[in-house]
């Protein structure tokens, strides 16, 4: 299923750090840290706070640029990427424009590429379809609950039908049920679609039922600790938290954090 | 249903304009016994002058209310065009100055020593310069105008959310697109706050220059009352009283057409909890 030797990585990381420079003092956030990903995976970066998870995945985003080594996305450096519109981004807070009706929103990257108002209104429709928000359109995004907001975030991301899909801990900031019912969504989407995921998480659990592999990172300064592969077969349905295997797995990562924490402490 | 309905608004809109209403009577029946011992009860010299009967207040309205409507409408149509030279000038300027951190090093020492300046002092450099009694008053009430509306829309621009900013970037926007498309939208509320400091104090700057030599206007007849002396004192009451509503209706106009263009700030939003 995954491909960690594939002849053209979708991303390769490469030897990226990253110092961050504040009151005369260098902070390390990530120390040479490299790993590619295919075409089509869905790659979870997972650690604790500090280790430089939703850096790394700025720097991608070209949010940020590196103070060390390079990153490629699609054979191209991160900006280029950016301006080409390679990837659609969603982060914990919904980022929503309260001015917009749900559909405005959703069109907005349609808007700024210049597509046609019928077209980006039929877009539009569709995606909400997809993420079962059809009926909010016209409402305003602060009348919808916080995991409609974030489920809008994703129609908006979707817009451009982009190969690269980034999300910097999406559901962090909802509830349990609701977030177990979006990574299900999520993962159908995944299915119908066939983007490249990069999945920032602290969660194991979240990690493992999404991810074909997991980053593993870990803190001060941040750097790999190690890919978990995750053979758990697909399609993936909830029944798959209560299997032995998934159990196994999360608990074969949280012992690799423990024994990485006492190494560092 | 509908008589329920009906019952229902009514006792909404009592329990919002009762106080307001009980408040104003209350105002009235203190002004009005306050004005009876100060003149019937202490006879302090001139004292209609200092704190004049209600009554008669009304009276002049009831009598001059023509003359009062033309002054008042000479000085709106001043302060209406000073407040959109000033509003347009003030939004340029934050524009430019959020634009570029080097011209608002530049220009916010100027704009904010400008506000230094006393208006009284200021009139007649303007008169002496444009030569134009309505032209100088537009520019005051401009003047008064430009500084809280272009201090709030630049606070407004530059505390967009960083995130919000950042998601256009993520989508390729250009300068121009974000600008359009988020941080004016984003600094709107923060403009109509400017703009609600600066609708009284245009009137207030327009009625100012009028003072100083015009032909129409509430200062005009504000002026003519004061001369006039005490026998004038009612009037110029009820002159002063217009001018303040003048001030509150620019104000109420501001907030009306920010309800109408900026409805999704928090405080319009109807009430009754998000969806499931």
């Amino acid at each position: 299923m995954s491909t960690s030797i594939h002849p053209e990585p979708e991303i390769l990381v490469d030897q990226v750090s990253m110092r961050f420079e504040s009151h005369g003092q260098s902070v390390t956030a990530l120390e040479s840290v490299s790993f590619a990903v295919a075409p089509g995976e869905f790659i979870s970066l997972l650690g604790p706070s500090g280790c430089g998870k939703t850096t790394l995945l700025r720097l991608i985003a070209d949010l940020l640029e590196p103070t060390g080594g390079r990153i490629l996305i699609s054979g191209t450096n991160p900006k280029e990427a950016r301006l080409r519109r390679r990837y659609g981004i969603v982060f914990q807070q919904p980022v929503l424009y309260d001015w917009r009706t749900v559909r405005k929103n959703v069109e907005l990257p349609l808007e700024l590429l210049g597509t046609g108002r019928s077209e980006r209104s039929r877009k539009a429709v569709e995606l909400l379809a997809l993420v079962g928000l059809e009926r909010f359109a016209d409402r305003y995004p602060w009348e919808l609950s916080g995991g409609m907001q974030q489920r809008v975030a994703i129609a908006r991301a979707l817009a451009l039908d982009p190969p690269i899909l980034l999300m910097d801990e999406p559901f962090a900031a909802l509830d349990e049920f609701t977030r177990e019912r979006l990574q299900d969504e999520l993962l159908q989407i995944w299915a119908r679609t066939r983007k490249t995921v990069i999945f920032v998480t602290h969660s194991i659990p979240e990690a493992v039922y999404l991810s074909d592999r997991i980053i593993v990172l870990s803190p001060h300064p941040g750097r790999l600790n190690t890919i978990a592969e995750v053979p758990l077969p697909r399609p993936r349905s909830p029944q798959i938290r209560e299997d032995p295997r998934f159990h196994q797995l999360v608990a074969d990562i949280r012992r690799r954090f423990h024994h990485s924490v006492h190494d560092s402490a | 249903m509908s008589v329920v309905r009906f019952a229902a608004r009514i006792s909404g809109s009592l329990s919002r304009w009762g106080p307001i209403v009980f408040l104003i009577i209350l105002l009235a029946v203190l002004w009005e016994g306050l004005s009876w011992i100060l003149s019937d009860v202490a006879r302090v010299p001139l004292a209609q002058s200092k704190l004049p009967y209600v009554h008669e207040v009304m009276k002049t309205f009831v009598v001059y209310w023509p003359v009062l409507i033309k002054e008042a409408s000479a000085t709106s149509v001043t302060v209406a065009e000073g407040f959109s030279l000033g509003t347009v000038t003030g939004v340029l300027l934050a524009l430019l100055m959020s634009l570029s951190r080097t011209v608002e090093r530049i220009l916010m020492p100027y704009a904010t020593a400008s506000q230094m300046i006393p208006i009284l002092g200021l009139a007649p450099i303007i008169y002496g310069i444009v030569h134009d009694e309505n032209l100088a008053r537009v520019l005051i009430a401009a003047y008064v105008t430009f500084f809280p509306v272009a201090l709030n829309t630049l606070r407004g621009l530059t505390g967009t959310p960083p995130q919000a900013v950042e998601l256009m970037k993520t989508l390729a926007a250009s300068t121009w697109q974000i600008y359009w498309k988020v941080r004016l939208p984003a600094a709107l509320p923060a403009l109509a706050g400017g703009l609600k400091i600066a609708a009284p104090l245009s009137v207030t700057g327009a009625i100012l220059v009028e003072l100083m030599g015009a032909q129409h206007g509430i200062g005009v007849l504000l002026l003519r009352n004061l001369y006039y002396g005490p026998s004038h004192a009612y009037m110029f009451w009820s002159t002063l009283i217009t001018g303040a509503v003048l001030g509150l209706a620019g104000y109420a106009l501001v907030q009306a057409v920010e309800r109408m263009f900026i409805p999704w700030q928090p405080e319009f939003r109807k009430r009754g909890g998000e969806m499931p």
